[in-house]
């Protein structure tokens, strides 16, 4: 199983957050949560560090492009891939601005965001 | 529905009667009758339309109202009244009272037909009552509503309309005949000549002026070719391409040619053109006027006849004949020795004749012409310069001076001078003079003086002395003394007769033979005749002949003589030869002149008259003058010009006799005069006093300068015609002079309309529309404007501002044109100045209406993306709740409280977006103003209480703590739903933007106002976002930290505003905000949300 691999879910919608939370966990993964990029970064800088990390964009005091700015600045969490989860279109154009290493437009199916996980994070 | 129809059908019979006010009353009258809306109908329109109709159902009334009252003035049923003060009339029964108000005829009319019902409306247009409509039942008992009212009124406001139209287009096409008929008025020929198709228009001139019959006339420029004259076309054809193709500046075509009249004569024209050009500078129309000029061109021929004839009769004149001039001419303040200076310095003959020329020496006068004023009249003789003093102290004028002039053998010769100057402001130019050589008088009076002055002293003349007095006085005679011995046939000559005959002392050799060979062939037997009557007759020798000096020179000579006899037989014979070449030159001359006279005087083309004075009797009239004033000779002949009422105004006889009278001369005097049958002339008079066979005349001269008035009038009239025009455009058309530019020429009386300003002030000040540019365009202006004159460009165009007296400010796009003239030196400036403030307005209207629309735009964009991601995000929360419930169910999961926590989950995103489309709908409806209120009785604590308990979860996930302030029982009388809604709104706002810190709900009661505040502590709000926050779709923060569709206050505050309440906020940012909501007790709806 995944029990090693860590993950952190920047996201402000409670809800979204609780469930995919759940779901993660039942697959095995260790999830961090945040509710907003500031509490992200917390997250990071609390540890344990982890290997992906899914960042919604728009979120209050601290949005999804300023953590991934701050993210990026710091050497020790630089190379942690980004998947974005994002109600906004142009997803390629956001991809390529941010560095991240996919997006997925919302609402995402499960079994497409489980896929794109394994495929980022292999056994 | 009938009402209706007869509306329609009025308005569509109306609308095409609409140019002609009496069809319009006609049919209004007409349709009101036939459609049964009224028994009687009368219409009277005054004001300037004057017209009137009337119309009956029945016949016989109709005719009643044709034969008595049709032609009466206007009040037949009381509808003055309702012109004088505008107002309608209604009287649905008709009272006996009723009638007093009506005019007697009117009164008749009632009680010939039993009046019933009546109503009167008054026609009103822009201008004011115009008129009025009178209606009446007398047949029908069904009396007039004010329904029936409303339905004439609405009758009336056609019949307005249609008025309004009708007088614009009568104006319109009077306007176009004024324009129309002074284009037909003037005997220019107009064209207008269409580039790109070749057509040319012509105006009814081409007929009326050059006389071709309409049907001969063609629209080509071919026609107008061939009927140039073929030593004028290429020329003129040339000079046209020019005009048209290598004319970029645009100067005006101008040409003088020949053009052939429709009697095939011709016509000599004036043509003048300018070249209308599209955007690109090419050519498209050309237009212009054919000025008929012949008459000008006759006048010059004849004035080129009149100088032949002058340079003729100078050339004939047995007096020297000559014109000095000076270059440059000489001021005549000069100390008189400066003049002199100057005379001699700058003065050369200009003119003279041969006589002049051999006065000199010469043959010719070409011989002498150039000759500076020293060679022929030298300063180093005193008497010159004391002729020169008199002539400039003499006022410019010497009559029979003397002068002593030398001839080229430097003989000296005592001339007569006779001289007129010519002064022009000031400076002398000219002088022109005639003289007379007087030597050999002089001589004579001489040598007579001295013989008297030896006679006086009482000297008896030695035989020596006698024979030189007699010898002076033969010579002072001009003759010599000859004797024949009838003997031996001898002839001796004394010294002068052989002098006369050109001999040398002692030259004639005595042979009789001799002297007749010297004696013209023709006169030779005529005088042998004489000779021997006289020999043998005894009688006296008187005979006049020719002969030849052995000079060469002719002359005549006058014999005497008388045979002297000894006894019977004749032995001597002694005479006299007496030189009479200068009488018989004189006498010559002054048949030639007198005959010159005649032919000059009878046959000039120019009127002339001789009256003997002084009582100024016609003594002779010549041919020109009997065609011009209709009179015959015999009428004229004895007659005064005051006799025959010849001067239209008697002052001016007096005043040029006057003149005469004074100066002797009269020049070019503008006078008019009356012919014979009427017809008044201008002409410019002159007059001389001369002696005509010994008698003092005035000789008058006049030259018809009527042609040049008229030309003249016709020009006012085309200046006329065209202010016409520029007073009928609606903008602004002006002229200025090029220097100085400022001084306005013209400018047409719309300037008004733009300036505020009559175009009098325009005149009166040169720099006034300088003055009324706004300040804030002044600089621009007068930049563009000094370039434009400095550089001479042909076109210019600037916008710019004017503040007219009251203040107003008019937008002006004005357009100038630099022209030149036929020299292509600048003109003149003119210009259209088009008031474009409308425009302006409308154009600023039009952007602003683009920006709200961009505005609108972005925030639709804007809201789309927002809304695209609110409704996202709960449908992300479902998708991922169910889809988990999915996996659970699938997986065999039985724990019931993780499958209840996603069912609960689930149904709370249905809560959401049901909530989402609740307000997207609200808002809609809001911004239709279809927001209902539900107004209940309720208590306000209840409902906060309640409020407290739907957001106690949200409150706690924002790590809120509510504070709820309110009194225990506080009734109002509000919607309950939609208040709930909008405090609800405030909390979500409070609790989304102020997480993390407590929010306060405090209730606090006035008088009549219940006031809530919803107080947060997050991040606030600028004071430049306060404004728009409750606008819908906005928000004070960017979208990407904050979601939601911006429409939560701006729900809030139409629901308060619905109340008749108010909300607002204040709130610095980072310190927290405070909304307040102020609500009346009792609710006071407002009709319509916006």
């Amino acid at each position: 199983m995944n029990a090693t691999r860590t993950i952190l879910i920047v996201e402000d919608d409670r809800d979204i957050r609780d469930v995919l939370a759940e779901i993660l966990a039942d697959e095995g993964y260790r999830v961090l949560l945040a509710e907003d990029g500031l509490e992200g970064l917390r997250r990071l800088a609390e540890g344990p560090r982890p290997e992906l990390i899914l960042l919604d964009l728009m979120m209050p005091r601290m949005d999804g492009f300023q953590f991934r700015e701050a993210q990026r600045k710091n050497p020790e969490w630089s190379d942690i891939p980004i998947v974005l989860l994002t109600a906004g279109a142009d997803l390629p154009g956001k991809v390529e601005h941010l560095q991240a290493a996919d997006a997925l437009r919302k609402p995402v199916k499960i079994e497409t965001l489980l896929a794109l996980i394994s495929r980022l994070l292999p056994n | 529905m009938e009402r209706l129809r007869m509306l329609l059908g009025l308005a569509r019979a109306v609308a095409q009667a609409r140019t002609d006010p009496q069809a319009i009353v006609d049919i209004l009258v007409r349709t009101l009758v036939q459609q049964r809306f009224a028994d009687g109908c009368c219409a009277r329109l005054e004001a300037s339309f004057c017209v009137g109709a009337w119309a009956h159902c029945d016949l016989a009334a109709e005719e009643y109202l044709r034969d008595r009252v049709g032609s009466a003035p206007f009040g037949l049923l009381a509808d003055h009244a309702v012109l004088a003060d505008g107002k309608p009339l209604l009287w649905p029964r008709i009272a006996p009272s009723h009638l007093d108000e009506l005019s007697p005829e009117g009164r008749a009319y009632a009680r010939k037909f039993s009046l019933r019902s009546l109503l009167a409306v008054p026609v009103r247009t822009e201008t004011g009552v115009v008129g009025a409509i009178c209606l009446w039942r007398d047949r029908t008992d069904d009396p007039f509503t004010q329904k029936d009212l409303d339905t004439a009124h609405a009758c009336c406001e056609h019949v307005a309309l249609a008025l309004e139209n009708a007088a614009m287009f009568r104006a319109l096409q009077v306007s176009e005949q004024r324009f129309e008929l002074a284009a037909r008025a003037t005997q220019d020929v107009l064209w207008d000549w269409d580039v790109r198709t070749g057509r040319i228009d012509w105006n009814e001139a081409v007929t009326t002026t050059l006389g071709w019959p309409k049907d001969q006339v063609r629209n080509t420029l071919d026609w107008w070719t061939e009927q140039l004259h073929p030593d004028d076309r290429d020329r003129v054809l040339a000079g046209l391409h020019r005009a048209i193709e290598e004319n970029p500046t645009n100067v005006r075509w101008q040409d003088e040619y020949r053009f052939r009249r429709g009697d095939g004569t011709w016509a000599h024209f004036v043509d003048r053109g300018y070249v209308v050009r599209d955007a690109e500078e090419r050519p498209v129309r050309a237009v212009g006027s054919m000025q008929d000029v012949s008459d000008r061109v006759d006048v010059a021929s004849r004035l080129a006849r009149r100088e032949e004839s002058y340079r003729a009769f100078i050339a004939n004149s047995s007096e020297g004949i000559w014109c000095f001039e000076s270059r440059p001419p000489i001021p005549i303040d000069l100390p008189i020795d400066a003049m002199i200076d100057a005379l001699y310095e700058r003065t050369t003959l200009v003119e003279c004749n041969d006589a002049m020329a051999r006065k000199h020496g010469y043959e010719r006068a070409e011989q002498l012409l150039g000759a500076a004023l020293g060679d022929v009249l030298p300063r180093s003789d005193p008497k010159n310069l004391a002729v020169l003093r008199e002539f400039f102290t003499g006022g410019f004028r010497l009559t029979d001076v003397e002068s002593v002039e030398p001839d080229r053998y430097g003989r000296e010769h005592y001339i007569l001078n006779n001289v007129v100057g010519v002064v022009r402001d000031g400076l002398f130019e000219r002088a022109w003079g005639t003289q007379r050589d007087v030597t050999e008088l002089r001589r004579q009076e001489a040598a007579l003086a001295r013989y008297s002055l030896l006679a006086q002293q009482g000297l008896s003349a030695s035989p020596e002395d006698a024979e030189e007095v007699l010898s002076l006085v033969m010579r002072a005679g001009r003759m010599g003394a000859w004797s024949k011995d009838l003997v031996t046939g001898a002839v001796t000559w004394s010294r002068e007769l052989e002098e006369i005959f050109g001999l040398p002392p002692g030259g004639f050799d005595g042979d009789e033979q001799t002297f007749y060979a010297m004696i013209h062939p023709d006169d030779r037997a005529a005088v042998r005749a004489a000779a021997e009557r006289a020999i043998a007759e005894g009688s006296d020798y008187a005979v006049e002949f020719r002969f030849t000096r052995a000079t060469g020179e002719p002359g005549w000579m006058e014999g005497r003589g008388r045979a002297m006899h000894d006894g019977e037989r004749p032995r001597m014979m002694y005479g006299l030869g007496i030189d009479i070449t200068a009488r018989k030159q004189s006498e010559q001359a002054l048949r030639e002149s007198q005959q010159l006279f005649a032919r000059a005087f009878g046959k000039n083309p120019n009127v002339m008259s001789l009256n003997l004075l002084p009582d100024c009797h016609y003594l002779d009239v010549n041919d020109a003058m009997i065609a011009a004033t209709g009179y015959s000779r015999a009428e004229l002949l004895g007659r005064t010009p005051a006799e025959l009422g010849l001067f239209v105004d008697p002052a001016d006889l007096a005043r040029v006799s006057e003149q005469i009278a004074e100066r002797g001369s009269a020049r070019d005097v503008e006078l008019r005069v009356r012919a014979r049958h009427g017809r008044v002339d201008t002409i410019l008079w002159s007059a001389e006093i001369i002696e005509y066979r010994g008698r003092p005349c005035v000789l008058t001269v006049s030259t018809d300068i009527s042609a040049r008035k008229r030309t003249e009038e016709a020009l006012q009239e085309s200046e006329e015609r065209f202010h016409q025009i520029a007073a009928h455009i609606d903008q602004v058309f002006w002229m200025t002079e090029y220097d100085p530019p400022q001084r306005v020429i013209y400018v047409s009386p719309s300037c008004e309309r733009v300036w505020g300003l009559p175009a009098e002030a325009m005149y009166a000040e040169p720099e006034r529309w300088i003055r009324a540019i706004h300040p804030e365009d002044l600089a621009a202006f007068m930049a563009a404007y000094e370039q434009w004159i400095a550089e001479g460009q042909h076109s210019w165009s600037h916008v710019y501002r004017v503040v007219r007296p009251d203040g107003a400010v008019r937008w002006v796009h004005d357009r100038g044109r630099l022209i030149r003239d036929p020299d292509g030196r600048p003109w003149r400036l003119v210009g259209l100045a088009e008031d474009i403030t409308e425009r302006r307005l409308a154009e600023r209207e039009r952007e602003r209406l683009v920006a709200d629309l961009h505005a609108a735009v972005a925030l639709r964009d804007d809201f789309l993306a927002v809304a695209s991601h609110e409704l996202r995000t709960p449908l992300t929360a479902l998708g991922l709740h169910l889809g988990h419930l999915t996996r659970m169910v699938t997986s065999g999961a039985t724990d019931q409280e993780r499958l209840a926590v996603r069912v609960s989950g689930a149904v709370r995103q249905i809560d959401r977006l049901t909530a989402l489309v609740d307000s997207l709908i609200d808002t809609s409806r809001m911004s239709l103003g279809t927001l209902a209120l539900d107004l209940v009785e309720f208590d306000l604590a209840d409902l906060l209480r309640q409020l407290a308990r739907q957001v106690r979860d949200d409150v706690r996930r924002a790590r809120c703590e509510l504070v709820v302030d309110a009194p225990e029982h506080l009734p109002v009388r509000w919607d309950r739903n939609r208040i709930g809604q909008a405090l609800g709104h405030l909390v979500a706002n409070a609790l989304k933007y102020g997480a993390g810190a407590p929010v306060a709900l405090r209730v606090r009661e006035h008088a009549d106002v219940v006031e809530i505040a919803v107080e947060d502590r997050g991040i606030g709000i600028a004071a430049a976002d306060v404004r728009r926050i409750f606008d819908r779709f906005e928000r004070a923060v960017s979208s990407s930290h904050y979601g939601g569709l911006g429409l939560g206050l701006y729900i809030a505050r139409q629901i308060v505003e619905a109340h008749g309440g108010a909300v607002d906020v204040s709130s610095q940012p980072g310190q927290g905000a405070t909304f307040r909501v102020r609500l009346p007790r009792a609710a006071q709806p407002r009709t319509a949300a916006p």
